[in-house]
């Protein structure tokens, strides 16, 4: 390292020359822009297939199907409701929620409690507050896609259920654009104001009110969609009152652009509509400005550390147990105990004033009890799965004592189970006595079941949790959005077990607490080895891999078919979920196993089409089948039918010979060699395939389709364990389909 | 050049720093010396603005801290403890990025960056993402980051912290470089050994309190020991644990 700037000797202190002009806001935007895009681009480089790419696919998937309900939903409205101010009137309730709850979430974020290393890298420059905020308003239009997102969809949606030209896109992303910064402006406003303002001993009860206040806004958004997207008669009824209250609000600045263009004024009408928006949005900013520049006045100062804060000291109590620890944890951790404590009264007041009404969420105990452990679940996300991410710091005292990583983990699970049990029986009680002409047997086996339910979600989180953690960086977080997103679809697809009954209840329970002592097993072992960045690399497909999958596969279909029946969407919809529904596990399976498992292999591809034809011929001898071909010319004629059961057969196998199958042989076969490797390959088969007769559907319902689907499985299966590849499987599976 | 009176700031109840008075002469290397957690860091925060005084004030080049901060910063270096890169740019982009926060144009922010990120020595690691990086290699950037805009007075923080032997001797010559050249320097250091060659005087402080201010023998004459005394021995005996 040699001495920098000029060179050692050569220190001519000139400044930075063109430097003592400082930087613009303008310059200072287009600095920030290009690093976080850089940044991101650098991200989703490093890890094509990691959080912020997930990420990004997921939030335009949103997006592009908030568009799609939205639109359904206006046009159902406008054509209920006549005249252009009942669009509008929807259009701005649910522009206003999304905006009101954007505001708020922002408002309230971490840099309130605790500062931001950025904001000291970027303060340590010559960079003034001031111009930082504005800065960071103008780049934030480009810079926080999943912002602006939000907003966007519902403009895009009204514009396509108005029928409007395309060129009404620029509208309403200059709008969306537009709000975006003035949200971005007024959360920095209340950040500065806060942090500069507010005594520190006040701060935390004050970050815990926004906290609450975003997330009662967030509800408040979603009862405003649930109501527009499932019960848009009722909310054509109460348009004009609506209106009349949005007009006073300055949620019509949003709306004015798109339905201005809806009348006879068109386009220009439509610019001209954007000129008040445009003006509260430079008022927003300039009000950030000056509330900055007034905090900046003599110096900026972040929120700070914990300790320095006051200097409160921890009360006498007993000694420390591996499962007191986790509470007394919890118990000082004031904003956490909010969180926990608010979530169920947001979710209940949600379905107080949602659209499906009280009435009918507390008609039976089955449906108190889904109630109940839907918001058991989302307290599982709050709560057991994040442990890690809240130790991540202090993990290494854990894991230098002599303490199995099993036994740490069963302390925080008991510690958990109990909290989540409590909260469980407290909401489930009262709740179901309250039902209508209820049983007493009844309330005691919903109790069992929500009991159970928040055991098992304990148990789900605790083992995510630490399976997801990597403690190696502590530049990184523990806990990713993804690992938050799958507990919450996978535990609360256990809800399916209260509604469905007999033999598919039993099979769920089974494959639920099979796939939980995986994930159990999966964690402890991921726990042991979280503090090593090499440890990731763990080959896939794992077994925890197959677990989830499982879930999924034997969960999901069940859960869509009650959700779509209630709906009453049509059998062609229905089907056409099922068919998204596989092909969204084919392409999880998928990225788990890598494009490169699929390499051509000429021996792979052999047995195959040997396992295939030796399939054939025995269905052909034994039940008469298999005369005929699926390709002839009438089938031909349908080609776009052929490529869907194509790619379903390829997704079914890509999950179970791919993924299932794939992580019994890694199980069975550890390090074997030779005969005890095949025979790990053949156990692997009959495994997976007992595993998919648990999963497949109720005999009694679908007994023809399950018993072809689990026959054509078993030609894969040989061919998966004969050839040892993915592809023999995928060639026996799709000759199959075209020869039967 | 530095120079703080009755510096003061508390947290909460907590005093961190009680009315701290010293001054740093131009061209001189002065070595900040304490205890953990004896407001070494708050002092450097405050005097680079990103703290604000309860009391008292800090100056640079005849500026104010906190009222003239924007000014200063375009002439003050300043090397943290833990330094914050983005994690997914690369060293140099990162260069780029503060040269351009320091109003420098594209071609002139990506020739002074080009130029930072060889004389740190990062060599093809300048253009790998930062998470990637050591902590030497960290500190490395973040020195070269404090040196872009070819700062009269430099403020680092503990900048040997965490380095392996070759890494700190490196970064003690570049160090002794600086100060060749003719910067004004105030370094918070655990290392006496390197304080003692580096540093024409150093300030001692424990508990928020300066107890100490001068050259080594100027300490060995105050606190009468001989005259082969370590500097760690003047520290040892200068922060012993009781009433400050």
């Amino acid at each position: 390292m040699s001495a920098g700037g000029g060179g050692a000797g050569a220190a001519t202190h000139a400044g930075a020359g063109s430097a003592n002009a400082g930087v613009g806001v303008a310059a200072l935007a287009a600095l920030l822009l290009r690093a976080r895009l850089r940044s991101t681009l650098g991200s989703v480089r490093a890890r094509p297939f990691g959080a912020p790419a997930v990420l990004l696919l997921f939030g335009l998937a949103s997006a592009a199907a908030y568009t799609g309900l939205f639109a359904a939903a206006l046009g159902a409205i406008g054509a209920r409701a006549a005249g252009p101010r009942a669009g509008a009137a929807v259009l701005g309730l649910m522009t206003g929620a999304v905006a009101l709850a954007s505001l708020a979430a922002k408002s309230s974020g971490e840099g309130l409690f605790a500062g931001s290393a950025e904001n000291e890298f970027l303060l340590a420059r010559p960079v003034s507050l001031a111009r930082l905020v504005a800065a960071r308003a103008l780049c934030a239009v480009v810079a926080e896609p999943f912002g602006t997102l939000f907003l966007l969809p519902l403009l895009m949606a009204a514009a396509l259920a108005w029928e409007l030209p395309a060129a009404v896109g620029l509208v309403a992303i200059v709008i969306s654009a537009l709000a975006q910064t003035t949200i971005t402006a007024t959360s920095q406003a209340i950040q500065v104001a806060v942090v500069r303002w507010v005594p520190r001993a006040r701060r935390t009860s004050l970050f815990v009110a926004l906290r609450l206040g975003a997330a009662v806004t967030m509800a408040g958004a979603w009862v405003a969609a649930t109501w527009v997207l499932r019960a848009p008669a009722e909310v054509a009824r109460h348009l004009d009152e609506l209106q009349a209250w949005l007009d006073l609000t300055p949620v019509a600045l949003l709306t004015a652009p798109l339905v201005a263009y809806r009348g006879p004024g068109g386009g220009a009408a439509a610019v001209r509509a954007l000129v008040p928006l445009g003006l509260a949005a430079a008022a927003s900013v300039t009000l950030a400005v000056g509330v900055a520049a007034r905090a900046g006045l003599r110096g900026w100062e972040e929120a700070g550390a914990p300790w320095a804060e006051t200097g409160a000291t921890a009360p006498p109590g007993p000694p420390l147990t591996l499962v007191r620890r986790e509470w007394r944890q919890l118990a000082r951790d004031r904003p956490r105990v909010a969180a926990l404590v608010a979530l169920p009264l947001l979710l209940f007041g949600v379905q107080l004033v949602g659209s499906v009404g009280w009435s009918v969420v507390g008609a039976s105990v089955a449906r108190v009890a889904t109630l109940v452990v839907s918001i058991v679940v989302y307290l599982g996300a709050l709560g057991p799965l994040g442990h890690m991410q809240h130790e991540r710091r202090a993990f290494w005292i854990l894991r230098a004592a002599p303490l199995s990583m099993a036994r740490l983990l069963a302390a925080k699970a008991r510690a958990w189970a109990a909290l989540l049990g409590g909260a469980a029986l407290v909401m489930f009680v009262p709740l179901a006595l309250a039902v209508p002409g209820v049983r007493p047997s009844a309330v005691v086996g919903g109790l069992a079941f929500v009991l159970g339910a928040a055991g098992l979600t304990t148990v789900l989180a605790i083992a995510l949790g630490a399976a997801a953690a990597d403690l190696s960086d502590d530049g990184q977080a523990a806990l990713g959005p993804g690992t938050v997103y799958l507990f919450l679809f996978v535990a609360g697809l256990f809800n399916v077990v209260v509604q469905v009954q007999g033999w598919d209840r039993v099979r769920l329970v089974a494959l639920y607490a099979g796939a939980v002592i995986v994930l159990w097993r999966a964690g402890v072992a991921r726990a042991g080895t979280c503090l090593d960045p090499e440890a990731r690399a763990a080959p896939r497909p794992r077994a925890s891999d197959a677990a989830i999958l499982v879930l999924i596969a034997a969960a999901a279909p069940l859960a869509l078919e009650r959700g779509l029946a209630r709906v009453e969407v049509s059998a062609g919809a229905a089907a056409i979920a099922e068919v998204v529904t596989i092909l969204a596990l084919g392409l999880a399976a998928l990225a788990l196993l890598g494009v490169g498992s699929f390499s051509s292999s000429f021996r792979a591809t052999l047995i195959g089409i040997a396992s295939a034809t030796a399939a054939r011929a025995l269905a052909q001898l034994a039940f008469g089948i298999g005369h005929a071909t699926t390709l002839t010319p009438a089938t031909w004629r349908h080609p776009e039918v052929l490529a869907v059961a194509g790619l379903v057969a390829c997704a079914d196998e890509l999950v179970w010979r791919g993924v299932v199958q794939g992580a019994f042989e890694r199980e069975l076969a550890a390090d074997a060699r030779g005969p005890g490797r095949t025979r790990a390959r053949w156990g692997a088969a009959i495994a997976a395939l007992l595993v998919a007769a648990l999963a497949a559907r109720d005999p009694t319902g679908r007994l023809s389709g399950s018993a072809l689907w689990f026959a054509l499985a078993i030609p894969s299966a040989v061919a998966r364990a004969a050839s040892g590849r993915v592809l023999g499987a995928l060639v026996a599976r799709l000759l199959l389909l075209a020869s039967l | 050049m530095i120079e703080t009176v009755g510096l003061t700031k508390r947290f909460g109840d907590k005093l961190a720093l009680d009315r701290l008075s010293l001054s740093v002469e131009p061209g001189e290397v002065m070595g900040f010396l304490g205890p953990n957690g004896s407001g070494k860091t708050t002092t450097i925060r405050l005097l680079m603005g990103l703290l604000r005084p309860t009391a008292g004030s800090a100056r640079i080049l005849g500026r104010d801290c906190h009222a003239d901060g924007l000014a200063l910063k375009r002439v003050v270096g300043y090397l943290p403890d833990e330094p914050f890169l983005y994690p997914y740019l690369s060293g140099r982009e990162v260069l780029e990025l503060v040269a351009g926060l320091h109003g420098m144009t594209r071609a002139e922010a990506r020739r002074r960056a080009e130029r930072a990120a060889e004389e740190a020595g990062l060599g093809a690691a300048a253009s790998a993402y930062t998470v990637t990086y050591s902590l030497g290699m960290k500190k490395r950037t973040a020195l070269a980051m404090a040196l872009i805009h070819d700062p009269q007075v430099l403020i680092l923080d503990e900048p040997t912290n965490g380095l392996d032997p070759r890494g700190a001797r490196e970064m003690r010559d570049t160090i002794l470089r600086l100060a060749a050249g003719g910067r004004t320097i105030l370094m918070s250091t655990h290392l006496l050994e390197a304080a003692e060659r580096l540093c024409r005087r150093v300030a001692i402080v424990r508990a928020g309190v300066l107890q100490a201010v001068g050259t080594p023998d100027d300490l060995r004459a105050r606190f009468a020991a001989a005259p082969d005394t370590s500097l760690e021995d003047l520290f040892l005996h200068v922060t012993e644990p009781g009433p400050p």
